[in-house]
């Protein structure tokens, strides 16, 4: 029988890596909730979703806009993975391709957006509302990924970060790596499922 | 850190979150079922009176949750501890208590006071 006082390993994160994490927890809560509502509308709709005539959402764009924020994840996890390893010119690099795919990524949604807005606005209808609500959020949030980016950079471009000290790296990394994963459950909510 | 101390730190920090969402999931699904039918009840309960009990229940869990977050904070183990994320958490879980647990009991008023199969 396994003793109740049986010694456990110490929490070997930072404070600062558990503080992102209750960051994250509930920010996820936030887009739980937006997405709960999007499907309490659409479920209390009576006909067709998107209503009022708007058509089905064009799935090209949000495509390739989530390939670049799934593939940016990649260099985001390189960019932790050579700071641990001490390696300034690879860090430096991931966080500059990261920077640059999620770069691409907001301009597409900008695009996305211009088009969107000539067959509906948040003032239109509740879908509208949702729409732009849940993905304006998201994008804030690549912006505020963005700039936690840019200022990473600028830190490990004068030689900041170490092979023991990169927890901003480690934190930023976490964070882009929710950014893309809350993105899945936008596109195949709100593109996906109303485009099948 | 004991084994203990670790689950009651996790128990802590996910208590009254939970609780919360179990309060909201649960009361919308509870006014959702028992409001369908004429005479509003579930499993021959009230909804208004099911409701109550789901507030006071996540309420309850909430308060523990504090609770064993305090007890975390005043008992801490700078041995244990190194880098002080147990002394963090409890903290964090601490005031996540008091936030949750207000919530709770606006949306338990809320169902209290106001007749939860209202069409408005």
């Amino acid at each position: 029988m396994t003793s109740v006082a049986h010694r456990a390993p110490p929490l070997t994160r930072e404070p600062a890596w558990w503080g992102m994490l209750l960051l994250i927890a509930t920010e996820a809560a936030l887009f739980a909730l937006l997405l709960a509502s999007y499907f309490y509308v659409k479920f209390q709709t009576a006909g067709l979703w998107p209503p009022d005539g708007i058509a089905d959402p064009k799935l090209a764009k949000p495509v390739v806009m989530t390939l670049l924020l799934m593939t940016s994840s990649i260099p985001a996890y390189l960019a932790e993975r050579n700071a641990r390893r001490g390696d300034q010119r690879g860090l430096v690099l991931a966080l500059l391709a990261t920077l640059v795919l999620g770069s691409a990524f907001l301009a597409l949604q900008i695009w996305e957006y211009t088009e969107k807005a000539k067959l509906f606005t948040p003032q239109t209808n509740a879908y509208g509302s949702l729409f732009y609500t849940i993905t304006g959020l998201h994008g804030a949030h690549v912006v505020a990924g963005l700039v936690l980016l840019v200022w990473t950079l600028a830190f490990a471009l004068r030689g900041a970060f170490t092979a023991e000290r990169h927890l901003a790296v480690q934190n930023v990394s976490l964070y882009w790596h929710f950014v893309h994963g809350v993105w899945l459950f936008v596109f195949v909510s709100l593109y996906l499922l109303p485009a099948l | 850190m004991t084994a203990g101390r670790r689950l009651a730190l996790a128990g802590a920090v996910l208590a009254a979150p939970v609780a919360w969402a179990a309060q909201l999931v649960i009361g919308y699904g509870v006014e959702e079922g028992g409001c369908s039918t004429a005479d509003p009840q579930l499993a021959g309960l009230d909804v208004a009176n099911v409701a109550g009990v789901v507030s006071v229940v996540a309420l309850a869990v909430a308060v523990l949750g504090g609770l064993t977050a305090l007890l975390l904070l005043r008992r801490r183990d700078e041995s244990a501890d190194p880098r002080g994320s147990v002394h963090f958490l409890a903290g964090a879980a601490a005031m996540a208590a008091v936030i949750f647990s207000v919530l709770i009991v606006f949306g338990g008023v809320a169902t209290l006071v106001l007749d939860p199969c209202s069409a408005g």
